[in-house]
């Protein structure tokens, strides 16, 4: 019974940190993809820049400042995919940028098949991960959405964790052709921007904040904020359950220790009686704690691989392939061994209170 | 003779909620190496708690009591820990085996407790376990468990643990109480061949058949009585 419950709550506490790992390292995922860039923006709009809407001209002439890097920086047009729908109930982000400028946005992602819409028809995608999933593509199928049909050249490798950022979720096409089905001719969402040589991206900032006072940069330290800000709740939450969990086990383990040392009062009498020292009968007493929970920490550990690719599969996830982190079983095991010792040490200390006299007595 | 236990002006008194209660009062006693000796006396007498003082599981309230030349009195409990490991065998009247050992392993169980230049290694505690549990007729039951022997059994190997360690004495409380006619003989024939070889048995008993061929030592509220012809 004892070893069940620990193996439910280790299995829990096991689950629970594999889904913070793969958030923080999805993220990190995506906050890599930022990383280096620059974002000129409408005031107030966020990351991705969806919401925000600069004119094409006023783009050009971000991208033809000094501090800019014009051959590594594009106009860009981020925009929902009308009519598409993602696993998480997401949309697939379009991405239009100027063709052979493709670098601004995909970064160093590995893509399979061609990683530049130079030359390519109008209708050309690169996507990421999940949109590939998504529509089920591989490179040279075509994807119909809403009547639109769009030929992939191109498959990012999985970055992040397509959430809230968008570089896996993302289907990058000509800026034209984007303006083109989003109706928005002659707009854009944002500048990515790379410094010129020689210029910081504080400099960067500094003068595009003082030539447009209502027009926002958003850089890799904005990114870093709202990543910080999204995990940050999340992570006491999930921290807290972890807690409940711990002390739950604790008490499980303390609970079982207690009724042992109490049926084993006899025998502990009779071990002090033949020269055993209190320390030893304490060792002991931690050893069995240790034992349980190490006997249901493990089954546990073995089990959340299965249990959270299940769990992935019935929320609707397929080709579900997960390898439990290293980290994870490391981060678990040190919870069962704290959990097993100090679960053991309250009934090994009232196990050296017991008199050797009274314990010979014990019936 | 030498000495082995010698207690002079005993008293044991407990509080029992306020209330003062003499369990010894000014006993004297005297145990020589190589001695049987027998303690008798009815419920209340205070048999129990000499056996646990000579046993260094307690320590007397007033009095001198010393135990192969040492004085327990005054001793910390780690010393009567060290003591009763290296000192004392014990056999109880209900063999108190631990009951997820194996018989071999029982018998071993003391000799962990050995320290310094006693503290053997695992073969040698094993040879040393199979060597006692021989003596006492018991090397084909090395791998059972307790549960799976009868009583006499049981105590035979309660008596080969209490040898393992090769103590001064053993303190046996009561060891055929527990025990049909047959095999109190056989325990008691075994006690006595233990004696021979020299070691002493203090043993608490109400049964006076076991009695023959030691020196009986009646107490009665807390004191000794005076042999007939003292």
């Amino acid at each position: 019974m004892c070893i069940i419950g620990v193996m439910a709550c280790v299995l829990l506490i096991g689950v629970i940190n594999v889904v913070m790992y793969e958030m923080v390292s999805g993220l990190k995922g995506d906050l890599g993809t930022v990383h280096g860039k620059m974002y000129f923006e409408q005031n107030g709009t966020n990351y991705p820049p969806a919401g925000s809407v600069i004119t094409e001209s006023l783009g050009n002439e971000v991208l033809n400042k000094s501090v800019v890097d014009s051959q590594k920086s594009t106009n860009a047009l981020f925009t929902p995919l009308q009519g598409s729908q993602t696993g998480d109930g997401g949309m697939t982000m379009v991405v239009g940028l100027t063709p052979g400028r493709e670098g601004a946005y995909i970064g160093n992602t590995t893509v399979t098949g061609k990683s530049s819409l130079v030359g390519e028809a109008d209708n050309a995608v690169i996507i990421g991960s999940e949109t590939a999933k998504t529509y089920n593509s591989t490179v040279g199928s075509t994807i119909t959405v809403n009547n639109e049909s769009f030929k992939v050249v191109g498959i990012m490798k999985k970055v992040g964790s397509g959430w809230p950022l968008t570089i896996d979720s993302s289907m990058v096409m000509s800026l034209a052709h984007a303006q083109n089905i989003s109706d928005r001719k002659g707009l854009v969402s944002t500048v990515i921007m790379v410094p010129s040589n020689g210029n910081s991206e504080q400099t960067v900032e500094d003068t595009l904040q003082s030539a447009y006072p209502k027009y926002d940069v958003y850089t890799e330290k904005d990114t870093q904020k709202t990543i910080d800000k999204q995990l940050k709740e999340v992570m006491i939450f999930m921290n807290m359950v972890i807690i409940m969990i711990f002390a739950v086990s604790m008490v499980l383990i303390m609970n079982v220790m207690m009724m042992s040392v109490k049926e084993k009062t006899k025998d502990i009498g009779t071990m002090r009686a033949l020269g055993t020292k209190k320390g030893s009968i304490m060792l002991l007493i931690i050893y069995e704690s240790l034992i349980l929970s190490s006997i249901g920490g493990i089954i546990g550990i073995l089990l959340i691989s299965p249990v959270y690719s299940l769990l992935g599969i019935l929320m609707g996830a397929t080709n579900f392939n997960f390898v439990l982190p290293t980290s994870v079983i490391i981060q678990v095991a040190v919870i069962v061994l704290v959990i097993g010792t100090f679960s053991g040490l309250l009934p090994a200390y009232l196990a050296n209170k017991i008199s050797p006299i009274e314990a010979l007595r014990y019936e | 003779m030498q000495n082995l236990v010698n207690g002079k002006e005993l008293w044991k008194t407990y509080d029992l909620g306020g209330v003062k209660v003499n369990a010894l009062r000014g006993l004297n006693i005297t145990v020589d190496e190589g001695e049987f000796v027998s303690i008798m006396g009815p419920s209340g007498s205070g048999k129990s708690t000499l056996m646990n003082l000579i046993g260094c599981l307690d320590t007397p309230s007033e009095g001198e009591l010393t135990i192969d030349g040492r004085e327990i009195s005054s001793m910390k409990e780690s010393e009567l820990t060290k003591l009763r490991a290296e000192k004392i065998g014990f056999i109880f009247q209900t063999f108190n085996l631990l009951p997820a050992l194996s018989v071999r392993d029982n018998v071993e169980f003391p000799m962990r407790n050995m320290s310094g230049d006693k503290k053997l290694n695992k073969s040698a505690r094993r040879a040393r376990a199979e060597e006692c549990l021989e003596s006492v007729g018991l090397s084909h039951r090395l791998n059972y468990l307790p549960a799976k022997l009868s009583g006499g059994e049981r105590q035979r190997v309660a008596i080969a643990r209490a040898l393992v360690n090769k103590p001064k004495f053993i303190l046996a409380d009561e060891p055929t109480g527990n025990l049909d006619t047959e095999s109190t003989e056989n325990i008691m024939k075994l006690l006595h061949d233990i004696n021979d070889g020299g070691t002493t048995v203090i043993m608490v008993t109400h049964d006076v058949e076991t009695t023959q061929n030691t020196r009986i030592l009646k107490i009665r509220d807390g004191v000794i009585e005076p042999n007939k012809g003292d």
